[in-house]
């Protein structure tokens, strides 16, 4: 008998593109541990999971569970095993209550309808227990994404789960949040849960895991108690080699406007206000960072700055002129780099070498007289890939066949090489890897020196603070607070005004232009 | 990604083949259990009766047996090529508009309002030779080009669903014709509803003129080849090509999408509006049809089959063409009927269509592959560290 709760012996996950996700994995969890899963994005981690969970089938490769070897595994197993997951989406109905969420499957019944009070009572005892409090008769849509979290948890709990996986739990929490967080996760140890904690965030493991296990490239690099270990070597293990993690900045002095914005308002498809009456300018050589959690107006208001969506209300203007399609406004100098990078920034089906083109194909430097000269596009592919480091078998490979952080290469490849005045980067590290972040930020930076104005949003306020010039905060699509001076701001204090919990009057404010 | 490519075409073949095993079982079965005799003798008499039925099918529009020597059958190659010319012609245009994902089926109606228009030069215009050949296509082109434009302006400017008028303009296409026809251009000496004739100079030179085999099919495959190189080395067919792979990420390059999905489905109108007035001036020399050819249909099924790639439209449509004329050929020489060839078009469909089909086969290979990648890089991973 070993302690581990689980066990992956040799786990092989090859994707029907071809693509290898695990190569080979041993993974172990101790009974009544905080095991932390580390890697880079497309190191495996998500995939383990899902194939832990039920939700994939290995290729190849067994899973022993509280010591028996399981057979004709899936995700209705695993719940019956006493395996939770935590999805980075929540899985919840906005439109119910938190204990129909809760209970969701697994109702008691009173005849034909459900016995409410019978599922409240319950539901509380084990809210007590645990030490998680909701508030049972709220809608979801109503309640912060920190409770939407514990709601996900309780429904672990309830269906009996004695391992729950949490899977980048705290990408969508404000700091005061993931420290509540933590503090549920030990009471959930002390009462003899196992917790598997995947993340990036190497501060978080130290804070919380007991072990950790560290992917790359789909397979094992490292495993270890954290106590022996510091951030740096948890890093060093993640990337191969050792990352230099502060970005040097000269001064430069922000010149004339670029982008003026004016009373802008946005109302949405849902009939629901997500701009209300903004106003503010970006300068060249400035980086105007964006706060905000998630659903604040910052995804509208670039879809408006962009030329994606109409101007509802308000007035944009660009270089002093007014454009109304993002035809016009690239052809004016501004690049773009969207936050969904599959849904927008790249056509899959087609080529790298063609993706690279999109938005100057019909310069003269790729096609004379209406036809394409491939040999000039293929030449360009192959120096992007070699610049940007973008990993593929070959430069006619559909997109598809490249990896996330791949992808998002090609993406900047193209936009930070158009020639642009203006860059709108949204979210343009999310979900890759800390070596590629790290050199998209690096050039952020660099185009700010060349006197290149840029809009930054990004839901990593580490990153923002240490990349942006001077920052604002969304809030319910109003601005509530703005910082000129980023030495004083750290992470807590922007989550605070991001939460509601603070917000600047006008004066403090003051000058947006 | 070469192998993902063979792979489609061994699929292509294989789901030929599972048509035809088919339509073998099919006609065996037609020919079984008639008579009272005995059971044997009933299975060898079906069997012998399919197996003449399947070679004239197969065969027939290549070789014929006169007088129990097979030789080559000129007829039936003839029709065979020049029956495929206006399938190959709607193919492409059909190819070209779904590559934008632009589910325009008004091929049929396109062609049909393209021969009437078209008809109006072929007997009017000067009789300048060549010129006036030209000019009856172009017209052709043209009013298949306006009548596209209808449903195509529809989408861009109302959002209104192009596969659902593009269908309906169909009709309006084939009653206004027929009513143009009858009223304008309507031979008053023939016995039924046709048109005048077109002028001599309204034709297509011969090839081999004792069997009427026109230059149709020369224009057809000069076409495809057109097509393919607009399609897959001009600016135009980039942005085609990108707007029907992803439409948001067109607009967030700077592609006008609008304009672009407007400007295919016209330029298909075109293509498609010539598909009628080719096999008219160069095989019947009027206008005859009283309904719609159904070209345009078959357009649809050449363009699926091809991947919608103009430069695999002619093979397709010539095989098409081929199990069409040969079926013709059973039909009159066996007590088969013709319309077995119905069923196999649909069988065919089906599986080229069917994503799943093989698919597992291919996952294997894929996996296999990378298996075999995967384990060569750990290989060298482990030596470089």
């Amino acid at each position: 008998m070993s302690d581990n709760i689980i066990e992956m012996i040799n786990i092989w996950k090859i994707y029907s593109n071809g693509f290898i996700a695990n190569r080979g994995i041993n993974f172990s969890v101790k009974t009544g541990e905080i095991h932390g899963l580390l890697g880079e994005n497309g190191a495996g981690k998500s995939t383990l999971m899902n194939i832990l969970f039920g939700f994939e089938k290995a290729t190849e490769g067994k899973i022993i569970y509280k010591n028996s070897e399981v057979h004709n595994y899936n995700a209705d197993r695993a719940i019956n095993m006493g395996i939770g997951m935590v999805h980075q989406h929540f899985m919840l109905v906005p439109s119910l209550t938190v204990v129909e969420n809760i209970i969701l499957g697994i109702e008691p019944r009173k005849g034909f309808s459900t016995d409410i009070t019978k599922a409240e009572k319950f539901v509380s005892e084990e809210m007590k227990k645990y030490g998680l409090p909701v508030p049972l008769d709220e809608k979801i849509k109503n309640i912060t994404v920190g409770m939407r979290q514990r709601v996900e948890i309780l429904k672990t709990l309830v269906r009996g789960a004695d391992l729950i996986i949490l899977d980048e739990p705290t990408a969508v929490l404000t700091p005061q949040e993931t420290s509540e967080l933590f503090t549920a996760l030990r009471t959930l140890t002390e009462k003899g849960k196992t917790i598997i904690f995947i993340t990036h965030k190497l501060g978080e493991i130290k804070e919380i895991a007991d072990r950790i296990t560290v992917l790359r490239k789909g397979a094992v690099v490292g495993n270890a108690q954290v106590n022996d270990l510091t951030e740096k070597d948890i890093s060093k293990m993640m990337i191969g080699r050792d990352v230099e993690l502060k970005i040097k900045k000269n001064p430069v002095k922000a010149g004339e406007k670029i982008m003026e914005i004016k009373n802008l308002s946005f109302t949405g498809n849902d009939g629901i206000k997500k701009i209300k009456n903004i106003s503010f300018s970006i300068r060249e050589g400035e980086i105007t960072g964006i706060a905000g959690i998630e659903g604040n107006g910052q995804t509208e208001l670039v879809s408006v700055i962009t030329g994606m969506s109409a101007i509802q209300s308000g007035e944009i203007k660009f270089m002093d002129k007014n454009y109304d399609n993002t035809e016009k406004l690239r052809k004016a100098g501004m690049s773009y780099i969207p936050a969904d990078r599959m849904e927008i920034g790249v056509s899959e089906n087609n080529s790298l070498e063609e993706n690279l083109i999109s938005d100057r194909f019909k310069t003269k430097e790729f096609s004379k007289f209406g036809i394409l000269s491939y040999k000039t596009i293929k030449n360009n592919a192959l120096d992007k890939i070699k610049k940007f480091d973008i990993r593929t078998d070959s430069y006619k490979s559909p997109v598809k066949m490249l990896s996330g952080g791949n992808i998002q290469k090609a993406v900047v490849a193209r936009e930070f090489t158009s020639g642009a005045k203006f860059i709108v980067a949204d979210q343009p590290t999310r979900g890759i890897d800390i070596a590629a972040a790290d050199f998209i930020r690096r050039l952020l930076v660099k185009e700010r020196e060349k006197k290149v104005g840029v809009l930054l949003v990004s839901a990593d306020l580490t990153e923002l603070i240490e990349v942006s010039d001077r920052i604002i905060v969304m809030y319910k699509g109003e601005i509530t607070a703005k910082f000129d001076d980023l030495k004083k701001v750290d992470e807590s204090v922007l989550g605070e005004y991001m939460l509601g919990i603070k917000r600047m009057n006008t004066e403090e404010i003051g000058d947006l232009e | 990604m070469k192998n993902a490519k063979k792979f489609e075409i061994y699929r292509t073949v294989f789901a030929v083949f599972i048509a035809l095993l088919l339509g073998y079982i099919i006609i065996f079965m037609t020919n079984f259990s008639k008579e009272n005799t005995d059971f044997l003798i009933g299975l060898k008499n079906a069997f012998d009766k399919t197996n003449t039925a399947f070679r004239y099918f197969l065969t027939s529009p290549l070789i014929i047996e006169r007088k129990g020597i097979p030789e080559f059958n000129i007829r039936g190659f003839i029709q065979w090529i020049n029956e495929s010319v206006p399938i190959i012609i709607t193919g492409i245009a059909v190819s070209v508009v779904f590559t934008a994902k632009q589910f325009n089926i008004g091929a049929e109606g396109q062609l049909f309002i393209g021969a009437v228009a078209a008809s109006f030069t072929a007997v009017y215009f000067p009789g300048i030779p060549v010129i006036h050949s030209v000019m009856v296509i172009l017209t052709a082109a043209l009013s298949g080009a306006v009548w596209a434009s209808v449903p195509a302006v529809m989408k861009s400017k109302l959002n209104a669903s192009e596969l659902v008028t593009s269908l309906m303009m169909n009709y309006v296409a084939v009653f206004t014709g027929l009513f143009i026809i009858k009223t304008f251009l309507r031979d008053p000496s023939a016995g039924q509803l046709v048109s005048l004739p077109y002028a001599e100079t309204a034709g297509l030179w011969f090839l081999n003129s004792r069997f009427k085999w026109h230059i149709g099919i020369i224009i057809a495959i000069f076409m495809a080849i057109l097509f393919w190189f607009i399609m897959k080395k001009t600016t135009w067919g980039y942005s085609v090509r990108v707007v029907g792979n992803n439409e948001k990420f067109a607009g967030y390059s700077g592609i006008n999408t609008s304009k672009t999905i407007f400007n295919v489905q016209v330029v298909s109108g075109a293509i498609a509006g010539t598909a009628g007035i080719i096999e008219l001036m160069g095989y019947h020399g009027r206008f005859l049809w009283l309904n719609g050819p159904g070209y345009g249909w078959d357009g649809i099924i050449i363009a699926t089959l091809a991947g919608n790639n103009p430069i695999f439209v002619p093979f397709a449509g010539l095989f098409l063409s081929y199990i069409r004329v040969g079926a013709k050929t059973m039909g009159r020489y066996t007590d088969t009927p013709p319309e077995i060839v119905s069923i196999l078009q649909a069988v065919i469909i089906l599986l080229v269509t069917a994503e799943a089909f093989l698919a597992k086969i291919k996952e294997k290979s894929v996996i296999k592959e990378a298996g075999k990648f995967g384990k060569n890089i750990e290989k060298a991973g482990e030596s470089n560290e």
